[in-house]
Formats: structure tokens, C-alpha cells, sequence
């Protein structure tokens, strides 16, 4: 037998870049705009040679700034448009993120995300930008985050951002973190259905002289409405273009007896990997532990979460920041504790580490 | 009026020759009255009209303020993004339809000011977008702020005794960054201007036009009575326009308008595509070998070293070996480095399994490959490894002493891996004469697979050396 392995060495980082051409299929154009960042500037190095080839365009831009701008403008043509960055250029692109939520524009944002704030650890990982992904932009918008922790969820996740951006029109948020961006697996590359774009009336160049504007405007023909009634009628349309699918949207995953678990470990990305490691070693000790692990971390699932609640149990959400998305849990858990369990960023729990917090919690209930 | 009084006919008479590129819905357009935007956007419909373009193959993409107004008037595919950002966005859409003629109109402070980086990049860029600029000297929706442009000494709601800093020239500016259209004009000369629209939208590479406005609030503040007139008074067009028409000094004395620069697309130089060298190697140094069930349950393996060692690509070529061998394996390797890349500490784990890897890290290596041993001296000089664990280790690198109070059942290989790549091949290939070594002693990857991996994981070129280099770590005996 010779080299014809079906699998393929790849990282979190080029997998992006793989899910984007699946996603593509061979007609569509794929746009990327991007600027060199650590830890995501490898997602640019493969586009850069993979996306010419197959006769897209690959640009690299100034800034994040324009990065974004270029996406959003990319993708209300039609083109599956993406960019890619990690925290400090996700804060820039805040502002381009809104603008791509008013004016419709399917975008696909990466965000590899590092320690922060501000510069802090370029080549060590972070989850520290969960709550700025919901909530950093002005203004109220629609948003899904999806956040892959295996390099073959990855490229499977890339792909399902392109199609719910394209679904609704809305910029979709991909967030990788340091570890998952730079470890390697081998994967299958899958044949996946190309996604179907937007319909013509929505994309410029066809004939239909289309408006699109950062202001607050009508739903129909998109032009410029400054006062209350269109900006209630507005706003509350783009919310609701996830909220009434939130529950085809929302996904997650569930490890170990959650039911009569005595403890819920709750977690997303790379810490699921410990947290996996650590529930498998503690269940062989008969504790009664489960994990969720949030694969849309946006829109929450909030419906699982608080059926959980009927049980009175610890929740403990394992991440990497100072308990972002424990804020989320608590608002929906009433009956059981929820606790957090977090480490600045630069590394992941190790399994030893969670199991001790595991039985912690379970002494304390004795 | 003829006789016939039906409507339709009506509507023929009555329709403006630029009824069908704007938008009537938007009417009437929100600028004062005696702003002369209004005239910048028929000049713009003219030059199309002029052109023959095809409307719905134009695009018109504006930023924010007075003059970003106008995409919204022109029934055309338009954006009106956010502030400073209209060339970004106008550059996206080219690059995802090239057919498409895009146009960015704006103001002074939205193109030149907080949209600069992307003004002085779309001309490095050289994409075929053409900007429009109305230089009225400030922020005028605002209420009047000095912006990039605004005249040493003029008044402005933020510099009420008059502005102290020194403008920029937008053609100076645009002749630097390479525009390959560079024209100025006023809005009091409008077949002029037509006439550089038309121009700057044949011009293939990216084209500015500074077009100077007049605005009632610099107007008011700053007591003239027609900055109309003075453009009319002072400007000049000209056929030949010499440095000094660019760097212009105080408008208020002359203007020269024309067009400065109207010059070719710069030859880009012919793009090859990246072809992977990969292939050709594979083909020349074809390596067969056989799948079977590697029976490994959970094995971690770590490789350390010193950057520059190829600690990364040993393991890489570790875990493509484990995938050659064994393709029902999960596998995963990560890699850390010391603050510095070359020259600090790095290692590489490797986790082999049957189940899915969870934690992607080592915590006790079933075999630890030693390159140096910086790692282990930043760790105070513990070497971690499991107690029936292997090491194996370049004894040209390593202080040996290191190893002297490992548990009795870890097995110690040695070998002077970088001593005999220096001898015999190049310091680089070391890496891969260790992994012949440990080949030979561990058995835990075939032999074939890994030299198949070798393959892969080599860089380009160098496939040959690190195959002989892997041989004679494999043939290794200790005289
Ligand atoms: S403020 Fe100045 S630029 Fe704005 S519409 Fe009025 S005259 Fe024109």
C-alpha cells in the first residue's frame, strides 16, 4: 500500500481554510480578506495559495478595520466572504461586525482567540472574548458563535458558518482558540453539498439596484427611515431572524449520564478536552459527573440548561477566562449551584486539575 | 405640449433624462440649500451616461457624512457603509465581481481622515476603484469641525480662533500612494469635471479626483460670502499642470485644476501559482508500506529540544508515521515553544490512541525524545517520564547527568545524533537520526512507515539527506 492515506495531517487553522472550500463548492467565489495576526495569520497562508487557485481572491487588508468592510462588501455579492483574527482585531472589527448585521451581508468572522485583553499573549490561547463576540458591537444584534474543539470540528463548523450566514444573512462568528488553531489531527475532508446563496434580490450586480445602508431603514427596500417606528420595526426583524430559529440553531453536546449527574460540567473549545479526559477517569470512580459541552456558544441553549434544572446539583462551567459564560448559566439555573472554574488563559486545565475540582464539589455536598 | 392629454404620454414628457439613476423615493435629498452635492451627483450620472456603462454593473459605496449622501440617491446597487470605511467595502465587492465598475464617494474628513490607512492602501493595492472626493474643507454634518483639509488659520466649531494645523494636499497625497488617476476639480466647473470622471473611470488602476465643494457653514464662519466665486475666480484649469499646481498653498489665492496623473495600470509581475514540490518527491523515492493494526492503546510521546533542532517536524513526522501505520489511530500533536523561537525551548507532544484524544498534552511521556536539554533545565532539572518509560537521547546535546536518578525500570537509549549529522550530513538532519534510533530500539512504528513520513515532513530538497540521515541513526551501533 502506498501513501493514498484517506486522512490528512492538517490544523485548526488550515481546516478553516478546507471548511471554506467545501462550503464554496466549485462555483462560488470565495472572498478573504484578512491581516497577519498570531495565532490566526497560518489561516491567511493557506488561503493565500488555496483561494487563488481555485479562482477566488484572496486580499490581504491594511487592517482588521478593512478586513471586515471588504467581507461585508464581498458578501452582499453573493461570494462566501470571510475574514480571519484574533482579539485585538476582533475588537477592531467590532464596528464592521454591526455593519454587516444592518445591511444583511453574509460574513463569516474567525476569531483565534489568545490571552487578553489588550495584547497580552499572542502564541498561548485564550476564551476571553466569549461575551465580546455576544455582545461587542453597539447597538442590539443578531449573532450566532460557533466554537470548534477538534480540528475536524473545525473544518465541519467553518462550513456550517458559511451556510447559516448565508441562511440568514448575518455575519457568523467562528471562534477557534490558540490551541485548537495550532494543533494538528488527521481529519477526513468530506464531501459536503455546496451551500446555496442568498436569492438574486438580494445580492448586487444583478439588475435589482439594491440599497444597503448603515442607517436605520425600511425593511423593503432598505432605504434610510430615521425615526422610532422603523428603528422597533427594524431591530426587532434582525433579532428575530435567530430568535424564532434559535432552536434549529443552537447546538450542543452532552458526555456521561446527565441526568442523575451530581455534578455538570459545562465547557466549550479546547477546555471540553480535559473536561472529557476528567468526567471518563471520574465516572470510573462511580462519581456521578456529566459534561455539556456548548457547541453554539450564541444562541445559548438555554431550553437544555434550565430542563436541566429540575435536579438540585453543582454546575461548574470550566473556561478559560474570569467566567464569561457562567453569567449565561446562572441566569437560567435557580434550583442548583453554579460555580466557575477558570484560569486566566495561556493553558488548559489539566484532567488531574478538573477531577480534583470535581471531587471538591462532591465532598461539599456530603 | 401636444394635444394628447393621456398620461402616459405625460410621464414621457416629463421624465428626466436621469429619471432612471435616481432614487425618487429619496426625495427631496436632505443637503442645505446651497450645497452643491446635489451637482456632483448629475455630473456622476452624466459621466455614466456619457461612458454607456451598463447601470446595474455599477456600484456606488460612500462612508459617512454630507457628500456619502449621495449613494443613496443614485438608483443604483449602492452602500452606504460606516464612517471612513467606503473604499474597504467597495473593495470587497470588486474583488468578489470584477465585472462590476465601483465607485466610492465621500468627503474630506470620511476618505482622507478616519478612512487615511485605506486611501493610502487602495493605491498600493492598485485595484480599479474609482474615489471621488469632495474636499469642503470639514466635517460639515457634524456641524463644522476642522477636518484633514481645512485651511492653517480657518474657523471651525473646534477651532474657533482659527485652525493652527497644517492641511494635507489630497493630490500629493494621492500621487504618493500611487493612484494611477490623479485629477482635481471644483463643483463650479461641471463639465470638467465630467470630463475627469470619465476619464478617471477608463483609467484601469485605481483614480481619485479631489473635487473642491463649497460648504454654507465654512462659508458663514469663516465670513465669505461665495466660496462659488472664488472658485470661479481663482481656479485655473490647465492643459499641463506643472509641482507647484500640486502643492498648492492657500485656495483663497488660486487653484489649478486638471488632471495630474492619467497613467497605465502598473505591469504586476507575472503570478505563478505555488506548485507543491511534495509529489515529485514522493515519486522519486517511492516507499511502500504496510497498514495493519498498531494494537497501541494510549501512548504519549514527547520530543524536546532547542528551536532550530526540528523538534516540530519530528513529531510531525511522528504522527504521520502512526497515521501511515495504523490508519484506525487517533493521534494529535501540539508544540510549545520558550518565549524566543530560535535558540529557546520547544517541544512537541504527540498522544497516540485507539479512543479519541482528549487532553492534547503529555503529562507523562511513555517515550521523551531528547534533543538538548533546555527543557528539562528550565524545569530545574527534572526530566519527567513514565516508570516504565523510554528515553532516547542525543548525547551530543544532553548532560547526562540529568538522567542519573531515573527509576531503575526506564529504559535509556543514547546516541550522538548531532555529532553524526555534523560528520556526515548537516547539523539539521540530527533530528532524523534520531528517529532511526529510535526506530530501531522501540519498534514502535515500522520502519517504512516512518520513512514514508520522513517524506512528507521534510522540507522540500532536503528528502534525501534526512532518508540517509534516519538509515544511519537506524544502523547506530555503540563502538
Ligand atoms: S452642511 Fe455643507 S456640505 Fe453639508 S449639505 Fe450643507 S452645505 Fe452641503
Amino acid at each position: 500500500m502506498s501513501d493514498d492515506n484517506q486522512r490528512t495531517l492538517l490544523t485548526g487553522n488550515d481546516a478553516v481554510v478546507e471548511g471554506l472550500c467545501c462550503a464554496a463548492g466549485n462555483k462560488r467565489r470565495i472572498v478573504y480578506a484578512g491581516y497577519p495576526i498570531t495565532p490566526a495569520s497560518e489561516i491567511a497562508t493557506r488561503a493565500s495559495v488555496i483561494i487563488p487557485r481555485r479562482g477566488g481572491a484572496f486580499i490581504q487588508m491594511e487592517d482588521e478595520i478593512g478586513s471586515i468592510q471588504a467581507a461585508a462588501g464581498a458578501g452582499l455579492t453573493g461570494a462566501i466572504a470571510v475574514t480571519a483574527t484574533s482579539g485585538p482585531g476582533f475588537s477592531l472589527m467590532s464596528e464592521g461586525l454591526g455593519f454587516a448585521a444592518m445591511i444583511e451581508s453574509p460574513v463569516v468572522c474567525i476569531n483565534v482567540q489568545r490571552g487578553g485583553p489588550s495584547t497580552g499573549m499572542p502564541t498561548w490561547m485564550g476564551q476571553g472574548d466569549m461575551m465580546q463576540a455576544r455582545w461587542g458591537t453597539h447597538g442590539d444584534r443578531p449573532v450566532i458563535v460557533l466554537v470548534p474543539n477538534s480540528v475536524q470540528e473545525t473544518l465541519l463548523l467553518t462550513y456550517e458558518a458559511c451556510k447559516l450566514s448565508q441562511k440568514y444573512l448575518i455575519p457568523v462568528a467562528l471562534m477557534l482558540d490558540e490551541i485548537i488553531g495550532h494543533m494538528e489531527e488527521p481529519i477526513t475532508i468530506p464531501e459536503l453539498p455546496p451551500i446555496p446563496s442568498a436569492p438574486d434580490v438580494e445580492i448586487i450586480g444583478k439588475g435589482h439596484r439594491l440599497h444597503r445602508t448603515g442607517l436605520t431603514h425600511d425593511l423593503e427596500m432598505h432605504l434610510p427611515r430615521i425615526n422610532p417606528d422603523a428603528q422597533e420595526k427594524l431591530v426587532r426583524y434582525l433579532l428575530d431572524k435567530i430568535k424564532k430559529d434559535a432552536k434549529k440553531i443552537v447546538r450542543y453536546e452532552s458526555f456521561g449520564a446527565v441526568e442523575d449527574a451530581e455534578v455538570i460540567i459545562i465547557c466549550y473549545g479546547s477546555e471540553s478536552r480535559s473536561v472529557r479526559a476528567a468526567v471518563k477517569q471520574a465516572r470510573k470512580k462511580k462519581l456521578k459527573v456529566a459534561m455539556v459541552r456548548l457547541i453554539t456558544a450564541w444562541p445559548f441553549p438555554k431550553d437544555f440548561i434550565r430542563k436541566l434544572d429540575k435536579k438540585k446539583r453543582v454546575y461548574l462551567v470550566a473556561e478559560i477566562n474570569a467566567g464569561q459564560m457562567r453569567i449565561e448559566v446562572e441566569r437560567y439555573i435557580k434550583n442548583g449551584t453554579v460555580q466557575g472554574l477558570n484560569l486566566m488563559g495561556g493553558r488548559i486545565h489539566t484532567p488531574g486539575e478538573i477531577l480534583e475540582a470535581i471531587e471538591e464539589r462532591m465532598s461539599d455536598d456530603n | 405640449m401636444t394635444t394628447d392629454q393621456s398620461e402616459e404620454s405625460n410621464m414621457e414628457i416629463n421624465q428626466h433624462p436621469y429619471a432612471d439613476l435616481l432614487r425618487k423615493e429619496m426625495m427631496p435629498n436632505i443637503w442645505c440649500s446651497s450645497c452643491r452635492i446635489g451637482r456632483i451627483k448629475n455630473t456622476f450620472i452624466e459621466a455614466i451616461q456619457q461612458l454607456g456603462y451598463d447601470p446595474d454593473k455599477c456600484v456606488v459605496v460612500s462612508g459617512i457624512g454630507c457628500s456619502s449622501r449621495i449613494a443613496g440617491y443614485l438608483n443604483l446597487d449602492s452602500i452606504h457603509a460606516t464612517h471612513g470605511r467606503a473604499i474597504p467595502t467597495a473593495l470587497g465587492v470588486k474583488l468578489a465581481n470584477p465585472e462590476l465598475k465601483v465607485c466610492v464617494m465621500g468627503g474630506d474628513g470620511d476618505i482622507l481622515g478616519i478612512g487615511g490607512n485605506h486611501f493610502l492602501a487602495l493605491g498600493r493595492h492598485g485595484h480599479d476603484i474609482n474615489v471621488f472626493c469632495m474636499n469642503n474643507f470639514g466635517y460639515s454634518m457634524t456641524g463644522f469641525q476642522h477636518g484633514p483639509t481645512t485651511p492653517l488659520g480657518a474657523r471651525t466649531i473646534t477651532t474657533s480662533s482659527g485652525s493652527p494645523y497644517v492641511p494635507i494636499n489630497p493630490v500629493a497625497v494621492a500621487l504618493a500612494a500611487g493612484y494611477t488617476f490623479v485629477a482635481r476639480s471644483t463643483s463650479s466647473h461641471p463639465y470638467h469635471l465630467i470630463d475627469c470622471m470619465i476619464s478617471a473611470m477608463k483609467n484601469r488602476g485605481p483614480s481619485f479626483i479631489e473635487i473642491l465643494i463649497p460648504c454654507m457653514l465654512y462659508e458663514r464662519r469663516n465670513k465669505i460670502k461665495s466660496l462659488e466665486a472664488i472658485f470661479l475666480e481663482k481656479a485655473k484649469i490647465k492643459e499641463t499642470l506643472s509641482e507647484e499646481d500640486i502643492n498648492q498653498g492657500d485656495f483663497m489665492k488660486g487653484i489649478s485644476l486638471g488632471i495630474f496623473r492619467d497613467a497605465p495600470v502598473r505591469e504586476r509581475p507575472r503570478l505563478s501559482l505555488v506548485k507543491s514540490t511534495k509529489k515529485t518527491a514522493a515519486k522519486k523515492f517511492r516507499i511502500s508500506f504496510k497498514s495493519r493494526a498498531s494494537g497501541i492503546k494510549y501512548m504519549q510521546i514527547r520530543m524536546e529540544g532547542t528551536g532550530g533542532q526540528g523538534i516540530v517536524q519530528g513529531g510531525k513526522t511522528l504522527i504521520l508515521a502512526a497515521m501511515n501505520m495504523d490508519p484506525k489511530l487517533n493521534s494529535t500533536l501540539t508544540k510549545r515553544y520558550g518565549p524566543e523561537m530560535k535558540g529557546g525551548s520547544c517541544l512537541t507532544d504527540v498522544l497516540l490512541s485507539s479512543q479519541p484524544v482528549d487532553y492534547p498534552f503529555v503529562e507523562v511521556p511513555d517515550l521523551l525524545m531528547m534533543m538538548s536539554d533546555i527543557v528539562a533545565k528550565e524545569r530545574g532539572g527534572k526530566v519527567i517520564i513514565s516508570d516504565k518509560g523510554t528515553i532516547v537521547v542525543d548525547e551530543s546535546m544532553v548532560d547526562l547527568r540529568l538522567l542519573r536518578n531515573l527509576p531503575k525500570t526506564v529504559k535509556v537509549f543514547k546516541i550522538p545524533a548531532t555529532q553524526i549529522a555534523r560528520e556526515n550530513f548537516r547539523v539539521v538532519v540530527a533530528n532524523n537520526v534520531l528517529m532511526g534510533f529510535v526506530c530501531k530500539v522501540t519498534s514502535i512504528i515500522d520502519k517504512n512507515c516512518l520513512k514514508a513520513a520522513i517524506l512528507k515532513a521534510a522540507p522540500p530538497g532536503t528528502e534525501e539527506m534526512n532518508l540517509a540521515a534516519f538509515e544511519r541513526g537506524y544502523k547506530f551501533r555503540k563502538s
